[in-house]
């Protein structure tokens, strides 16, 4: 998985930059502009065509909504068939948003929080507006606020709600709140987990196979901040644990290089794990355009 | 260290500085939240060890630069020996003048040993226009070349020869002489043309080793430098100085008696050394004795001798190991084994009775059977007969009995005898007048002659209460040792009618063995020269006393002779000193010709007349103490004949033993005139200062820059590094 732009969007350049994004009124204003740019990059309409896909014909039996009947079938076979689309499968997307402390951090003016909420928020307001039904679930050290799946239009405000119900702080357990879900969703679902991945990985990707087995689609956005990434401080420097660590003295300088190759080599792990067990995985820095991280996703699945 | 600028050294208080720099940078460290803290303290913990060594190597480079700016300001520097000063000299003439004496053999040569080190470490600074000479300064052997090797008595610019010539000398046994070494250095020196003169003394400071009364006024010459190379610490040296034997019994395993004689130099008494008698290579006695310090003790051995007579070699030692100077822990002696005591009697009252004959009970008690089979072989003259005798040589023991007077020449001939280590019994009798025997045998008798006491006639009927009877003996002599036994008392029992009264003053090297009971001396002896006089102040016969025909006559007689015996006693007349000529003046002629000398390592020695004249004695300079014998070698050739009355021993001069030193001041005043520290004493080595502040400052130059780099931050450096990998690769891209 990539997190880098498509080329024809690329060109473009008309993504809203996330710390810009955070600035404009609540979630749902900031969730509607990522979805329209997005929608606006693809040179599609959106309001245009189904949100449901095409799946397969089936001979007409009484009891078919008569409208799904494809005339243009029946001048060809002079049989009725119906068109029958993904959307009758109805999935249920469960949006997993990480509220932990070590998501409050952002050295760009976007915490991880910030930007994995509206990221949330973004997607519940296009599967919703596609008709699927969408839940979601906050958690720290423990599950939070779980709001069950709905498709309904005024469900957005919920979702939303409940994204925004988080304050960022405690400690991460995502393994207890995939478990929580797993325990709750019986049906085939889609799980989005938006975290920093700031976690036991071995625990984490272990819950997400056995809920991968039980036809649970699992998706991880592993949203970091740059900084986590290349430590970027000079000088002495007090470093102090979100999560209650403690705190460590070290010139950042010294430690730099190590650093970099303990997280890549946590990367990596993580990224592995998603491979070998058909979880999705995109990484996402707080400085990527939402929306990239939208079509991304988006274009991976059409 | 000096400094030429010390109150610079105030800012080595600025060495604390990285300490409180470091303190401060911590207190004023920026503090950032952190949601990948684990990630960093999973770095921070692997890296902890190489982090912290930096830290600490920056803190110490950053230190030791504020430590050595204030102290390169204060401009440190040395005094040294070496360098150009000494670039800068004339050409010079360098006499080495090396004690190599007995006393530099001290520690099993270690002394030695860091004595040519030293010497050498001068010749190395040698250059090639310099000129040296070496001249050793253990005391020259007499009437011999002055060192072993003359040509290193002349100034040579080849100083490998003398080089290798050092390596090959080692200490002499002989004494020190350093004032004649001196001497002979001042005089290549002065033959010498050469714009600087030197001497370098390389000495142990002995105090013997130096002649102060030989030293010249005007000093040597030339400039004295001395190179000290006596150990820090001299243990005491303890030294056998001397050993005497004598015969205590005879028969076919006769008794000897050998003194050794022990001195402890040093300052500390020294207790339980061991002290060994060696007869022939075996060490047959042992024991153990405490030496006082500066102190002289004895230690006798009594030995019995297998019967086989002729030459013994003996040597008192101390153990191995009883101190660090081992040269002179043993003392050589050459023992002859007499076989037959050859007597002289002189008869001064010859009778045709037998018994009534002055010599009748004294020759029978020497030689009962008047048979060549007795030890003690008798041989009777009169005053005419011992006045023919030319040569006393042949015998062992001269009697005297009832001699009136004898011509003076033969008196003479008579202390020679004595003189040389013969015997010499003087019986008293009616002939003898106190004045004649006074003023004829006054060098010979014990003590003066006063006059004859008469106590009693034999027919007179009160003569046993008048009589006197012999009281008390030396118990510790010889003679009279016996009898201390049971029934020794016999001889307490003897009356004695008349006897010499003597002058009380007595000399001094006199000692009376045996009294009577009314005090007045019988027996008396005296050493001359080597041998002995006895004066027996009654008579042999029954003249005076009873005592011929009592039991303890013939014990005392027999005694008495063997005691007297030429060769049964001795120490000095058959030993020598290294170094010193010994001589044969009175070899037979047959025997001139082919004398050889077998040193202590079986070398043979010719041996050489001292001078060209006809009939000059033979004799040659030992060089090394041992036993020494003497072989004559037919001139038609044949078998060596052994001269074993000719063996000899050579031993250490004593004072060489003594290893008391000399201070450096005491030494400098002797030599120049003035002490150690003044311009005028001794030379001092060339020293120029050598300044340590800018070795000190380019350290710190180097410091910095390894501080410059370590304390560089590393993503400074790896932009740099890849900076550099990436303009070294552009080229070939």
């Amino acid at each position: 998985m990539s997190t880098s732009p498509t080329p024809a969007l690329s060109q473009r350049e008309q993504y809203l930059d996330p710390a810009m994004l955070m600035k404009l009124g609540g979630l749902l204003i900031r969730a509607r502009s990522v979805v329209e740019g997005a929608i606006a990059g693809m040179h599609r309409s959106p309001h245009r065509g189904s949100s449901v896909e095409f799946a397969e014909y089936k001979e007409y039996t009484p009891g078919d909504e008569i409208k799904h009947i494809d005339w243009k079938a029946f001048g060809k076979f002079d049989k009725y068939y119906v068109k029958q689309f993904e959307d009758e499968t109805n999935l249920g997307c469960y949006l997993l948003l990480d509220g932990s402390g070590s998501m409050d951090f952002g050295s760009e003016g976007v915490t991880k929080l910030e930007y994995a909420r509206t990221l949330a928020a973004s997607f519940a307001y296009f599967l919703l507006r596609q008709g699927d039904a969408v839940g979601a679930l906050v958690f720290d050290d423990a599950p939070g606020v779980f709001l069950p799946p709905s498709s309904k239009n005024r469900h957005l405000d919920d979702v939303l709600q409940v994204l925004d119900s988080i304050p960022g702080t405690g400690r991460t357990d995502i393994a207890r709140a995939l478990s929580s879900m797993a325990e709750r969703v019986r049906r085939r679902g889609i799980m989005m987990v938006f975290s920093d991945m700031l976690d036991d990985a071995d625990r984490v990707m272990n819950i997400a196979k056995v809920m991968r087995k039980r036809k649970q689609e699992v998706v991880v956005f592993h949203v970091m901040d740059p900084a986590e990434l290349d430590l970027p401080y000079e000088g002495l420097t007090i470093f102090e644990g979100l999560e209650g660590e403690g705190e460590l003295l070290v010139d950042p300088d010294d430690v730099r290089d190590q650093y970099a190759k303990e997280m890549r080599a946590h990367i990596d792990h993580i990224q592995r794990q998603c491979l070998d067990g058909d979880i999705e995985y995109f990484r996402t820095l707080t400085t990527t355009p939402l929306e990239q991280v939208l079509l991304d996703f988006i274009s991976g699945r059409l | 260290m000096n400094f030429l600028n010390p109150l610079l050294l105030a800012g080595l208080a600025a060495a604390a500085l990285p300490v409180i720099i470091h303190l401060i940078n911590r207190r004023r460290a920026v503090r950032r939240r952190f949601p990948a803290l684990d990630f960093l303290i999973r770095s921070q913990r692997r890296l902890a060890r190489s982090l912290k060594i930096r830290q600490w190597l920056l803190l110490a480079l950053r230190i030791a630069a504020l430590v050595l700016i204030p102290l390169a300001m204060a401009r440190p520097f040395l005094m040294s020996d070496a360098g150009s000063a000494e670039a800068e000299r004339l050409p010079a003439g360098v006499v080495f003048v090396v004690d190599d004496s007995s006393s530099m053999s001290y520690g099993d040569g270690a002394v030695w040993d860091a004595a040519v080190d030293e010497i050498q470490a001068r010749m190395d600074e040698l250059r090639p226009w310099d000129k040296a000479a070496l001249v050793y300064a253990s005391k020259a052997p007499a009437q011999a070349s002055a060192v072993d090797d003359d040509s290193l008595n002349t100034l040579t610019d080849d100083i490998g020869e003398l080089r290798s010539a050092l390596d090959d000398h080692r200490p002499t046994p002989r004494a020190t002489d350093l004032t004649g070494a001196l001497r002979t250095a001042a005089e290549i020196l002065a033959d010498a043309d050469l714009p600087q003169k030197r001497i370098i003394l390389v000495t142990d400071r002995q105090k013997s080793g130096l002649n102060t009364d030989a030293l010249p006024e005007g000093g040597f010459g030339a400039a004295i430098e001395v190179l000290d190379v006596r150990p820090k610490t001299v243990a005491p040296n303890l030294a056998v100085t001397g050993a005497t034997y004598s015969q205590r019994s005879s028969g076919k395993r006769p008794e000897f008696g050998v003194v050794g004689e022990l001195h402890n130099y040093g300052d500390v008494d020294v207790k339980g050394v061991q002290v060994q008698l060696e007869i022939d290579g075996t060490i047959v006695g042992s024991g153990l004795i405490d030496i006082p310090a500066r102190k002289t003790v004895t230690k006798e051995f009594v030995h019995r001798f297998d019967g086989r007579n002729g030459l013994h070699r003996a040597a008192v030692r101390i153990a191995a190991g009883s101190d660090e100077h081992s040269v002179d822990n043993a003392y050589f002696l050459p023992i002859h084994l007499q076989e037959k005591i050859r007597v002289l009697l002189v008869n001064g009252d010859p009778r045709s009775v037998a018994y009534q004959d002055e010599l009748y009970y004294f020759e029978r008690a020497l030689n009962p059977s008047r048979s060549s089979k007795s030890a003690i072989l008798t041989e009777q003259v009169g005053v005419d007969g011992l006045a023919a005798q030319e040569k006393l040589d042949g015998y062992d023991v001269i009697a005297l009995a009832n001699v009136e007077k004898l011509p003076r020449l033969v008196v003479a001939r008579i202390q020679a005898f004595v003189g040389a280590g013969g015997g010499l019994l003087m019986i008293a009798g009616n002939n003898v007048k106190a004045d004649t025997w006074n003023s004829n045998f006054g060098d010979l008798l014990p003590k003066p002659i006063r006059s004859v006491k008469l106590l009693a006639r034999r027919d007179e009927p009160d003569a046993p209460l008048r009589v006197v009877r012999f009281g008390a003996t030396d118990a510790t002599h010889p003679v009279f040792k016996v009898f201390e036994l049971p029934g020794g008392e016999s001889l307490q029992r003897v009356p004695v009618y008349s006897y010499l009264l003597l002058e009380p003053s007595a000399a001094a090297d006199s000692r009376i063995l045996a009294s009577y009971s009314d005090g007045g001396p019988a027996l008396i002896e005296r050493r001359i020269g080597e041998g002995r006089s006895v004066l027996l102040t009654t008579t042999v016969d029954r003249d005076w006393t009873d005592f011929p025909i009592r039991v303890p006559f013939l014990v005392v007689m027999r005694r008495l002779v063997h005691y007297l015996g030429r060769r049964s006693a001795g120490g000095t007349q058959s030993t020598h000193l290294i170094g010193q000529r010994v001589e044969f003046a009175d070899i037979d002629a047959g025997d001139r010709a082919q004398l050889e000398v077998r040193d202590p390592e079986g070398r043979r020695i010719l041996l050489t007349p001292t001078s060209a004249e006809a009939g000059a004695p033979l004799g040659f300079v030992p060089l090394e103490a041992g036993a020494y014998s003497v072989v004559s070698v037919p001139e038609a050739g044949g078998e060596p004949q052994p001269l074993p009355s000719l063996a000899f021993a050579v031993n250490p001069e004593a004072i060489e033993s003594d290893l008391t030193a000399l201070s450096g001041d005491e030494l400098s005043v002797l030599l120049t005139g003035a002490p150690a520290g003044d311009s005028a004493g001794l030379a001092q080595r060339p020293t120029r200062r050598v300044g340590l502040w800018s070795m000190l400052l380019f350290l710190v130059t180097l410091i910095l820059l390894g501080e410059t780099i370590l304390g560089t931050r590393r993503s400074v450096l790896m932009r740099l590094g890849r900076l550099l990998i990436g303009r070294s690769a552009s080229p070939q891209a």
